[in-house]
């Protein structure tokens, strides 16, 4: 390409590279205006608190303070919020749920859609599953928002007892169903479809095969097998990937990155791997893959483990041997992985280094009629913007840990309707980050609350 | 702020968000949030100085375009970044196709520093010349030519499909050339 190429390209991507979103968030100018007026106030408060400070500091440095000169740090824990609003959601059963512009969307055994307005947490838009009959879906994800358009699931043949799973785009703004596509089994993991630069990757018609269904009309674009590999997909950078294990003990006993084209579904290689693994999640361009280091029979018995990170735009591979698999939420370079009994460990995602663990202080009932099952916290949402890893457990409590010590910075509560309940072993509620708040979600109650972080150490 | 100000700068706000979060949005690589907090910083400090400024929007894309570059040193996580509005064919007729070419194009230029791509953004999104550049960042002419020259020569290492610089690619149309560029 010759500069004159080079550049017209850049032009034009830069020209059409857009926000999801352009519009201005609601009031955001009244509350720049408020923010502005709170820094205003703090600096002359700030001045007055100096000179006052200048005062009483002649004063201990002439003795009449009768300080012994240490003084208590202050604590580093807060325990503030505000609880923007809290809503009991239609419905009983409640399985994932997930954020779009200014509204937070959910799915759940009765209803295929429901969404809440993020302002207020009043229901604006409904979309009731229809035959229900066992009062529960397949747990799992809620694919995503895009383009004022809601992806998620519904049953293919309602009522049926084996009613298959359809992949559904709801039109928010109409509330009609656009289009449909039926997956190839009932998973509704967040990997069952994948938002793609320019298209939906589907987990259809057969567990080997993958369909790329165009966003807007639901046309197959092309589609793409693989034998003898169970594999996970992702997006990253707007493009395609597999990351493929054997199936069984009799398949080539590999893994593979495999990178789609996005246009045409051209598969490319990016890198190989001994042994089965499996998908951790993606640490910028790098893929992070686990395998077993131990001599395990199968990735979830316990012992110690591989790390592989697969950068995708040179195919180079790297591998650490880790205590554990580090399964977990990858953010920005670091994994937080479930330490078991409540507690949170963090491991780098460059070599593999365990960076931290914590007792996250959360109440996780036992099942009494099983004791070896215990409730679950909600994954990590990690707030980047103050490196603040947020987890929520079933009773409501929340707490926030340095995501780069582990240290405690936030504690919190939301009374829950259900303290009482049964325990729901195995079922975790979901936390999720929503402008620089948290949006909770614990069986059918639903909050935004906003923490009040301690400042940061000058 | 008197109500009359405050209803102007209500105004301002209104009209011209989403031409600066789209500004935004390529100084910080696509990054949502971040771009939000950049535009949000950046009517901060406008709105300290509202009654001195006539051209409020130049001063906040000078005060972003100079925030974004002081915040290079900041670790920032990387993230995914969005196309949300997918874009007509880009017709480069070389081969490669436009959706690729604009993926690959994206993704380079979200992994350049900061520097880099705020030096193309003004460039080649807000049509600056190298003057206006020069003047915008505080910083020298020469070191906007060889700023430019270095996120161009890094883009083109990122994304190799971009192919090496053509060594007969001498005419430049003088529709494509930047403001104030030399060839």
């Amino acid at each position: 390409m010759n500069a004159d190429q080079l550049d017209r390209a850049i032009r034009d991507v830069l020209h059409t590279w857009a926000p999801d979103d352009p519009s201005a968030p609601t009031d955001v100018a009244d509350r720049i205006v408020r923010r502005h007026r709170r820094r205003s106030r703090m600096r002359v408060t700030g001045a007055a608190l100096g000179l006052t400070g200048i005062a009483f500091g002649a004063l201990l440095v002439t003795g009449t303070g009768g300080d012994d000169g240490t003084r208590q740090p202050a604590s580093r824990v807060s325990r503030q919020s505000n609880l923007l609003w809290q809503t009991t959601m239609p419905g009983k059963s409640w399985d994932a749920c997930t954020t779009g512009p200014r509204a937070v969307y959910c799915r759940g055994a009765e209803y295929d859609g429901i969404g809440l307005d993020a302002r207020t947490g009043k229901v604006v838009w409904q979309q009731k599953a229809k035959g229900v009959s066992s009062g529960r879906s397949p747990a799992g994800s809620l694919p995503g928002v895009r383009d004022g358009v809601l992806y998620s699931y519904a049953d293919h043949a309602p009522g049926a007892p084996r009613a298959g799973t359809d992949l559904v785009a709801f039109h928010i703004g109409s509330r009609k169903v656009l289009w449909k596509h039926e997956l190839a089994d009932d998973s509704r993991r967040w990997s069952s479809a994948v938002l793609f630069d320019g298209g939906v990757l589907a987990n259809a018609p057969t567990s080997k095969r993958v369909t790329a269904l165009d966003y807007r009309t639901g046309r197959t674009l092309w589609t793409h097998y693989r034998s003898d590999v169970d594999c996970d997909r992702a997006a990253i950078g707007g493009v395609p990937y597999l990351m493929c294990s054997p199936d069984s003990e009799k398949a080539p006993q590999r893994s593979t990155v495999v990178r789609l084209d996005p246009a045409t579904g051209e598969p490319r290689t990016v890198a190989t791997v001994k042994g089965p693994t499996a998908y951790i999640g993606t640490d910028g361009d790098a893929v992070l893959l686990g395998g077993m280091a131990g001599g395990q029979r199968f990735l979830s018995d316990p012992g110690p483990a591989t790390l592989t990170r697969v950068d995708v735009s040179s195919g180079k591979v790297s591998q650490h041997r880790v205590d554990s698999l580090p399964m977990g939420v990858v953010a920005d370079g670091i994994i937080l992985a479930s330490g078991g009994n409540g507690s949170a460990v963090a491991y780098s995602a460059d070599d593999g280094k365990r960076l931290w663990s914590r007792d996250l202080g959360l109440k996780l009932r036992k099942d009494s009629r099983d004791p070896t099952m215990r409730e679950l916290p909600s994954d990590a949402a990690v707030d980047l913007g103050n490196r603040v890893a947020y987890y929520l457990d079933p009773s409501g409590h929340l707490v926030g840990l340095d995501l780069d010590s582990g240290a405690m910075r936030w504690r919190g509560q939301v009374q829950v309707q259900v303290p009482k309940r049964q325990v729901e072993a195995g079922v975790a509620p979901e936390l999720m980050v929503y402008d620089h708040g948290l949006i909770g979600q614990i069986g059918g109650e639903l909050f935004r609350i906003k923490p009040t972080l301690p400042k940061a150490r000058s | 702020m008197d109500p009359q100000d405050h209803e102007r700068f209500r105004d301002f706000v209104d009209v011209r968000w989403s031409a600066l979060l789209r500004l935004a949005n390529l100084l910080t690589g696509g990054d949502r949030h971040e771009a939000e907090d950049l535009v949000q910083s950046a009517l901060m400090k406008v709105l300290g100085r509202w009654r001195q400024i006539e051209d409020p929007e130049g001063y906040v894309r000078k005060v972003m375009y100079r925030h974004q570059i002081s915040r290079w040193r900041l670790r920032r996580p990387h993230r995914e970044a969005t196309f949300a509005a997918p874009p007509k064919d880009l017709g480069v007729a070389d081969g490669t196709s436009a959706a690729d070419l604009r993926i690959t194009v994206g993704q380079a230029l979200a992994r350049l520093t900061p520097r880099q791509r705020t030096m193309l953004v003004l460039r080649y999104f807000e049509d600056l010349s190298e003057t206006e550049v020069a003047s915008a960042l505080g910083c020298s002419v020469g070191t906007v030519r060889s700023t430019t020259h270095r996120s161009l020569a890094r883009l083109r290492g990122l994304a190799p499909e971009l192919g090496a610089p053509a060594q007969a690619a001498a005419t430049v149309p003088s529709s494509s050339v930047p403001k104030g560029a030399h060839v």
